[in-house]
């Protein structure tokens, strides 16, 4: 049962994943944290960044994923199919609605960007 | 999510709404807005408004010391004891006009020096770092209503700063540095989350946010020769004008600044500290300027989690200390003079002998802003926002009474 809206870093990481893609320079994944105003070794507290989705959970940290992720999209459409991909990622999670809205999609880069922003995706 | 404590109080509105024909649930007085501006690292107290008149003041602070008003680049003067920054032109203009006023020797109860622990105190409202979870100004939105769209508070920031975080729904704004996902795409994913309630509210408010901030929303984050960290003052002093002036925006906005944790070379009328006043100041004046005739009804708050040592360390700068200085302006403030009991900077004056006493709690300054400009009952103000704040009474009078 998914019951938990992601971190940035789990977010970040499982979109890699999804691709199976190692990034070569740990530059890509530093450089999406930080458009998520997590920055690794950056916290602001030794502490390090909160547990709790109260500080990343707002509406604009959900719209910098989006936009986020429609870049990912971009760079990845031309190689991914994204309902097969949706079952390989999400399995028994992907939703009837997900999968829908992801088939009908209008562009690759639109239902890829749709199944990384879907709520079971950004769930764990 | 919608929490059991949201449905289980909306509920309780509609039925008491229902019980009483003709009473209408208005949000409390649109008008007023308010600003917090958290200044993080602990700014300087001591430059930004300094003790000019006070005697011990050119001994303690050394080469740090600024001059004089009247002198080259010298301070801007507030009365026979303060002085402004020289880099603060735009609130010296808004002290004289009756709009700015300068709360000093003012620190939370924190009294130790981590600056992660201080930010906390200072945004969760307790007396103790960690008793609460939440943050102050959060807490204060209870009564002042807002509903999805229409949120009352609004963070500058990707994220949410504690002082906003709670139960009550705050909305968010950053400027974005990828190009925006395609019209069709957003309306899509509306569909997609229409039965998701987090995802669905997240979004609806971004979308909002979207639409009012405009053109700044697709504007790439600037680069080059510039200084950065007062661009971004700009940009968001900009924005926060459009949110604060749109129709059904947020009425309250929390900035956040960091870059104030002068350790080293912390300068004087020049320098790391004197640039970033500039930018604040710059900032302030774009505020007041995108906020037009709104500007009458807004108090803005600058503050920082404690203040620095009064003396200069081995590396022309200041280490971490006690009380500090905040700044209070807006058309609404009752301004012009600066509030302090000032408690001297001999040696035995101050706080474990190397910092500035602190003589008034941030927290009178909390509430009398919340009381009298945002009609937070004293009772909210007592029992939820500020527990256990009986040592800190509100500040009276910080707000111009209207007409």
């Amino acid at each position: 049962m998914q019951s938990k809206y992601k971190t940035p870093h789990d977010f970040v990481i499982s979109t890699f994943r999804a691709f199976d893609h190692v990034p070569e320079n740990a530059r890509f994944v530093v450089a999406a944290l930080d458009l998520m105003a997590q920055t690794p070794f950056r916290p602001g507290s030794p502490e390090g960044w909160p547990d709790t989705a109260a500080q990343w959970g707002g509406a604009d940290g959900l719209y910098k994923r989006i936009e986020w992720c429609n870049t990912v999209a971009r760079v990845v459409a031309s190689r991914a199919r994204p309902v097969e991909l949706g079952d390989a990622i999400l399995g028994p999670a992907f939703s009837a609605k997900t999968r829908q809205a992801v088939a009908r999609a209008e562009s690759g880069t639109q239902a890829l960007t749709l199944l990384l922003a879907s709520p079971e995706f950004q769930r764990r | 999510m919608v929490t059991r404590r949201e449905i289980l109080r909306s509920a309780g509105a509609s039925a008491l709404a229902s019980m009483l024909p003709g009473v209408v649930f208005a949000r409390a007085d649109t008008e007023s807005r308010f600003v917090l501006v958290i200044l993080r690292g602990a700014a300087d107290g001591l430059a930004i408004a300094a003790p000019y008149g006070d005697p011990d003041y050119r001994k303690v602070r050394g080469e740090l010391a600024l001059p004089s008003p009247g002198k080259n680049g010298g301070l801007l003067r507030l009365d026979r004891l303060f002085g402004l920054h020289p880099s603060l032109p735009g609130m010296s203009e808004e002290f004289t006009q009756g709009r700015a006023l300068i709360a000093h020797a003012v620190a939370s109860p924190y009294r130790e020096r981590s600056h992660f622990d201080g930010q906390d105190v200072l945004e969760n409202g307790a007396s103790e770092v960690g008793l609460l979870r939440d943050g102050w100004l959060n807490r204060a939105l209870a009564p002042l209503g807002g509903s999805l769209g229409h949120e009352a508070a609004i963070a500058m920031g990707v994220n949410t700063p504690l002082v906003l975080r709670g139960e009550n729904s705050v909305t968010s704004w950053a400027p974005s540095q990828l190009p925006g996902a395609e019209e069709s795409t957003i309306r899509r994913l509306q569909d997609l989350y229409a039965d998701d309630e987090f995802f669905a509210r997240r979004l609806a408010q971004a979308v909002n946010s979207q639409a009012i901030a405009g053109e700044n929303a697709s504007g790439q984050r600037q680069r080059g020769g510039g200084n950065r960290a007062n661009e971004q003052i700009r940009t968001m002093m900009d924005a926060t004008a459009r949110f604060l002036t749109a129709d059904n925006g947020p009425r309250i906005a929390v900035l956040e600044a960091g870059g104030w944790d002068t350790h080293a070379n912390q300068g004087t009328t020049a320098g790391a500290l004197a640039n970033r006043l500039a930018g604040l100041d710059a900032g302030l004046v774009a505020l007041r300027a995108g906020l037009g005739s709104t500007w009458s009804k807004t108090v803005v708050a600058v503050v920082t989690e404690f203040g620095r040592t009064v003396h200069v360390n081995g590396t022309r700068g200041t280490d971490h200390g006690t009380a500090a200085a905040a700044i209070l302006v807006g058309g609404a403030v009752n301004g012009g003079r600066v509030l302090a009991d000032w408690p001297g900077l001999g040696k035995s004056d101050l706080y474990e002998g190397r910092d500035l006493m602190p003589t008034m709690d941030m927290r009178s300054l909390f509430k009398g802003i919340l009381a009298d400009h945002l009609q937070v009952s004293d009772a909210l103000l007592e029992r939820s926002v500020f527990p256990d704040s009986k040592s800190a009474p509100r500040a009276r009078d910080l707000v111009r009474v209207p007409g």
